[in-house]
């Protein structure tokens, strides 16, 4: 199986090097922040943990770049299974090179990450090293078997599984159970049932994870209920289409908008706690370490925005031979970026505030719910803007897909 | 009206075509034909300002159209020709009758105004009751009507039909040819038709043969 993986990546595409190079290089970002997180923690002072808080924060985005850069050069990945199993290979070794391959990349770039943490922080903790680097791996090896569990490969050639494409109950189930797990940590203060000790935490920590995922991917409901809406009034062409196209496919922008989501969630949430904590400093870095991850979020969205131009490219190039102007369809680009992140960011900042509020209901007061709610509606500007700048900057790639040659090559 | 002349054309070392000059009357309906890698879709493309030829002229009435610039020829596309391709090339997330207004959209007409004329191309074509359809919900042949009701509904001078029923089954395909050159003629478009077939190549007033980028033979069928 090795070798077979070698003679694979002796002949690897260009996008495919690509995909690789930002796998690998995404698990050492996210390696180092976790390890530097973990090292900073157990300091109580002001700066200290919530530093940590900060990096693990960054570290979330970064993992959600990984996941999405899984996804680039599809084409290439597909054509490769099929003559894989064309020549011979059974459904599971192909599952299985995918898992080796993603695992081996996660391994090399988690490494990486670890020898670079390791050298800034000499003499400091190592412990968390053997921790991170077994969880970046894992991590590669499920996105890597994961990543053509769409892909139905048989020796005749290579089909794809409908993508689902709008809302699931259980999404919502996801958020409800997250909320569960949150209201019962809060209302037991330690007493947990289940994790002794750390159960509150676990309960709590698992409470959150599950409320965002749920958030993000149930925003896939009012993402189609948004843009249906608009569709319905568009006055101009632009807006037409990319209401109708955004709510033909609301569930690939929720996951491309999930990493934006988080960090507008957790840029509202540190808002809310701001306001009644201070810590400006602390939560000065906090800012730092967002915009970062904002800067992360938009090269997901980058990724998913080549990937629409691919599903888009032969109805834009018709429209364009039938004359309608290039800057037209670029603006159908940025409309669908802004119809697509509103509901996702505005749902992200009012949970954000929602989570802090709430955890400490009995001590928040009121006058403090300006500067959150202020903070949270810039996050949500901030949030559709970086949505809106990637599809603006996605110009080049619309002018590549325009051309007569998409019409030309058949179907 | 519609003019060529001496157009001349390359693909990296390919001739596609070489001094190629036709003429299309207004409300003329011609037929290019000829084998796979003659030029036909080449020429069509070139009449209708899709791609620019390396010599010689296009011109559509008086007025050279192969120097326009990028934006001028996209207005004119738009305004003055109706594209109808192979598979319909229609946008599978917006309904039929969207997809219809749509280049009435583009030229800034009202949404009232341009679901209204769609809806009328739509019955026009036979398709009104798949008006609130989406594209992957109709059969062949209603997708190439719809397609057919788009190139014709901003009433262009000229409609350009590459392979219109190359994707159909021949009943499909007559009735397809039967309602766009009808709807054609009715509004005095001319219409330049690319095929192989030659059973649709029978329903144009004159047949262009093309071989190896050049003109082999001008016919009236």
């Amino acid at each position: 199986m090795i070798t077979v993986l070698r003679m694979l990546n002796r002949g690897r595409s260009r996008p495919e090097r690509v995909r690789a190079w930002l796998v690998g290089a995404g698990a050492g970002v996210a390696a180092f922040l976790v390890c530097t997180a973990v090292s900073l923690a157990d300091f109580r002072d002001e700066g200290g943990s919530l530093t940590g808080l900060a990096l693990a924060l960054l570290a979330l985005p970064v993992a959600g770049l990984v996941h999405q850069a899984n996804r680039l050069a599809t084409a290439t990945r597909e054509r490769r299974l099929a003559a894989l199993r064309l020549a011979g290979a059974a459904p599971g070794d192909v599952r299985r090179l995918g898992a080796l391959e993603g695992g081996w990349l996660a391994l090399t770039g988690s490494l990486a990450g670890s020898v670079v943490y390791a050298l800034t922080h000499l003499p400091g903790p190592l412990a968390p090293v053997p921790f991170v680097v077994v969880l970046m791996t894992a991590g590669g090896v499920v996105s890597g078997a994961r990543a053509g569990r769409d892909v139905i490969a048989s020796p005749l050639g290579v089909t794809r599984r409908p993508r689902v494409r709008g809302p699931r109950v259980r999404d919502l189930l996801l958020a409800l159970t997250g909320v569960a797990l949150l209201v019962a940590g809060l209302t037991l203060k330690g007493g947990f049932p289940i994790g002794g000790k750390y159960g509150t935490a676990v309960a709590m920590a698992a409470g959150m994870v599950l409320l965002l995922f749920g958030l993000t991917m149930a925003a896939t409901w009012l993402i189609r209920a948004c843009a249906a809406r608009i569709g319905r009034r568009a006055r101009s062409p632009e807006t037409l289409l990319a209401a109708r196209l955004v709510e033909s496919d609301p569930r690939a922008w929720a996951r491309a908008l999930s990493v934006v989501g988080l960090t507008v969630f957790f840029g509202a949430g540190s808002g809310a706690q701001q306001a009644g904590t201070g810590y400006w400093h602390a939560h000065a870095l906090i800012d730092v370490a967002l915009l970062l991850a904002m800067l992360t979020s938009a090269a997901a969205l980058v990724v998913h925005q080549a990937e629409e131009l691919i599903d888009l490219r032969r109805s834009f190039a018709a429209l364009a031979a039938a004359g309608v102007p290039e800057r037209s369809l670029g603006r159908v680009l940025v409309r669908q970026a802004a119809i697509a992140a509103l509901p996702v960011c505005a749902v992200a900042a009012a949970a954000g505030v929602g989570v802090v509020v709430f955890s400490v209901l009995d001590i928040y007061q009121a006058r403090w719910l300006v500067w959150a709610l202020t903070r949270a509606v810039a996050m949500t500007g901030i949030g559709v803007l970086t949505a809106m700048l990637v599809a603006l900057a996605a110009r080049p790639l619309l002018r590549g897909a325009l051309r007569l040659e998409t019409l030309r090559a058949g179907r | 009206m519609l003019e060529a002349r001496g157009l001349s054309k390359s693909f990296g070392r390919a001739r596609a075509l070489d001094g190629v000059s036709v003429e299309i009357a207004p409300g003329e309906v011609v037929a290019v034909t000829g084998p796979s890698g003659a030029g036909k879709s080449t020429l069509l493309h070139c009449l209708a300002g899709v791609l620019r030829p390396e010599s010689g002229e296009v011109v559509l009435d008086g007025r050279r159209i192969d120097t326009l610039g990028e934006a001028e020829l996209t207005a004119l596309r738009r305004q003055s020709f109706g594209i109808v391709f192979q598979f319909g090339e229609l946008v599978p997330e917006l309904s039929a009758v969207e997809n219809v207004a749509l280049p009435l959209l583009f030229n800034r007409h009202g949404r009232g105004e341009a679901m209204a004329a769609a809806a009328e191309w739509l019955e026009r074509l036979e398709v009104a009751d798949c008006a609130d359809q989406r594209i992957g919900e109709l059969s062949g042949g209603q997708r190439q009507r719809v397609a057919v009701a788009r190139a014709l509904v901003t009433g262009p001078r000229v409609v350009f039909a590459d392979e219109p029923t190359g994707a159909l089954d021949t009943l499909g395909g007559e009735q397809v040819m039967t309602a766009m050159l009808g709807a054609a003629r009715a509004g005095g478009a001319a219409v330049v038709l690319v095929t192989h077939d030659n059973r649709v190549a029978a329903y144009a007033d004159r047949e262009i043969t093309l071989r190896d980028g050049a003109v082999l033979a001008g016919v009236n069928p």
